[in-house]
């Protein structure tokens, strides 16, 4: 298919990478950017930074896949998301929504979700990292 | 990077969507004590509350259940959105009385939650829908289940769209009251009730009607059902005394007819004795495939397939119909397909057959004799 529409985009952080249009859209933020948008050679910037921006084109191509099966979309987002550090994992998270895309948005949520199911305060804030600064009189709410 | 708290940092609108998935709503509270800035999130997330205390009839542990339901409820009163909220308990003895009063207060008049359901698997004695909550603009389902129903004013469930009530006793002034208060209403259910013959629905909205289990008082008395707007009908378990026909059901689209044979229950030491209430539920059975003739979708339960088999044999034809799609609830036995068979021909129109092999309950061959 040599007549797919290309669209550039720029990162954050300088980063400027080409995609298909159809792909692109798959974020209703660069939709709706381009839509007013004449077709030339500036690219587009978007606020998220390369290395994430790797991660989310290799799950939409994933993702945009023809003749792929529930099962093997399932085994492939198992494994993207495992090999994700909290770090990488809120970045994505972050930058989802800001790309609004729903279906990768609700996905990384969950895995934010699972780390915190069952678990009690003081597991989270071990997960997390969080610094527990309440005393117990500010509890009393 | 050890150290950085990422999650606290998200922004609220994700924190709080995130939190709003947690399956138990406690742990959406318990976030408040994380830390300082969690204190108040917890406030934002929309939750549903569910309190069942269905496994034990004990009412020591009962009302032990009841007292920590209401110290968790203190909290949630500060909650900005309480989606559901949904009492289960076993029985229902007037012991409870203030705590359930105060559950349906909590839901209606403090909460103003969208969806309320409060359940007794029996009752000991009778709980009557306290008359403040006929009067509510929040709810959109409501979900009642061995409650007796007696607005002495009017209703006004202004904004209901789906509600379901059961095991009770009806009144044809009730459920007109009822129906009269909700003008936005698309879905009933009315399950295990008696003391209504005839249930005119008359609101453009209402589409769906679901009955299960009505339980005629009288022989000579039916359920007829009055409903020129619905487009689906659901008759489940033992509905042999509810009548419909082409006249006054008109827009029916789905016809859903999951029934089961009338209970009787056999003298064990007469081996002649025959169910004495057989023929007339056949007769009636005809009757009612004859009043969905019309129907475009249809799905009929083994119950309904062993009929259309007698009724085969009696020399009954099934009038022609134009219906698109059928579906067969019943694991098929040789026995069935002559019935079957004559009903298919009957439905020349068809595009869409299934068959549910999923029940496999071998069927009691009584009629056989």
């Amino acid at each position: 298919m040599s007549s797919e529409k290309l669209l550039t985009l720029k990162t954050r952080d300088g980063e400027e990478f080409v995609l298909e249009e159809a792909m692109a859209f798959r974020s209703l933020t660069i939709k709706n950017a381009t839509s007013n948008y004449t077709i030339n050679n500036t690219p587009l910037p978007i606020n998220v930074e390369i290395n994430t921006m790797i991660k989310v084109i290799e799950y939409w191509k994933k993702h945009s896949e023809r003749g792929i099966s529930e099962d093997e979309l399932m085994n492939f987002d198992k494994k993207f998301f495992k090999l994700l550090h909290n770090s990488e994992l809120f970045d994505l998270v972050v930058a989802v929504d800001y790309l609004a895309d729903k279906g990768l948005s609700n996905a990384a949520c969950e895995q934010v979700l699972d780390k915190i199911t069952g678990k009690t305060p003081q597991e989270i804030r071990d997960i997390f990292n969080i610094n527990n600064d309440c005393t117990p009189t500010s509890l009393g709410g | 990077m050890a150290g950085v708290d990422r999650l606290s940092d998200l922004p609220e609108p994700i924190l709080i969507h995130i939190l709003s998935m947690l399956p138990h709503a406690k742990q959406v509270v318990q976030t408040c004590i994380l830390s300082k800035q969690w204190r108040f999130l917890w406030k934002s997330v929309p939750v549903s509350l569910d309190f069942e205390f269905s496994d034990s009839d004990n009412v020591k542990d009962t009302l032990d259940f009841m007292a920590s339901t209401n110290r968790e409820l203190n909290y949630w009163r500060y909650c900005d959105k309480i989606r559901k909220f949904r009492v289960c308990l076993f029985n229902y003895r007037n012991h409870y009385v203030k705590d359930v009063d105060l559950w349906i207060h909590f839901a209606t008049k403090l909460a103003n939650v969208e969806s309320f359901a409060i359940e007794f698997q029996c009752v000991d004695d009778t709980y009557e829908f306290p008359q403040f909550a006929f009067r509510n603009a929040s709810l959109r389902n409501l979900v009642l289940r061995h409650l007796e129903l007696n607005p002495s004013g009017s209703v006004n469930w202004s904004s209901l769209v789906s509600l379901s009530i059961g095991h009770l006793n009806l009144t044809e002034s009730v459920i007109e009251k009822v129906l009269s208060g909700c003008p936005n209403l698309e879905r009933l259910k009315l399950h295990h009730f008696w003391g209504i013959y005839r249930l005119e629905i008359s609101s453009t909205k209402l589409r769906k009607l679901i009955i299960k289990d009505y339980y005629n008082l009288y022989d000579d008395l039916w359920l007829e059902i009055l409903a020129p707007f619905i487009q689906t009908l659901e008759l489940l378990g033992q509905c042999s005394d509810v009548r419909v026909s082409r006249k006054t059901v008109p827009s029916l689209v789905t016809a859903v007819l999951h029934l089961d044979r009338l209970n009787f229950y056999f003298d064990e030491e007469d081996d002649d004795e025959v169910d004495p209430t057989l023929e007339k539920q056949y007769s009636n059975m005809k009757e009612l495939l004859h009043s969905v003739a019309h129907v475009e979708n249809l799905q009929l339960s083994s119950w309904c397939i062993e009929c259309l088999s007698i009724l085969e044999l009696k020399g009954w034809q099934p009038p022609p119909s134009s219906r698109k799609f059928l579906k067969l609830n019943a694991a098929l036995e040789q026995l069935d397909f002559p019935g079957i068979c004559s009903f298919l021909q009957s439905s020349s129109s068809l595009k869409t057959l299934v068959i549910d092999w999923n029940d496999h309950k071998p069927r009691e061959n009584n009629w056989l004799m």
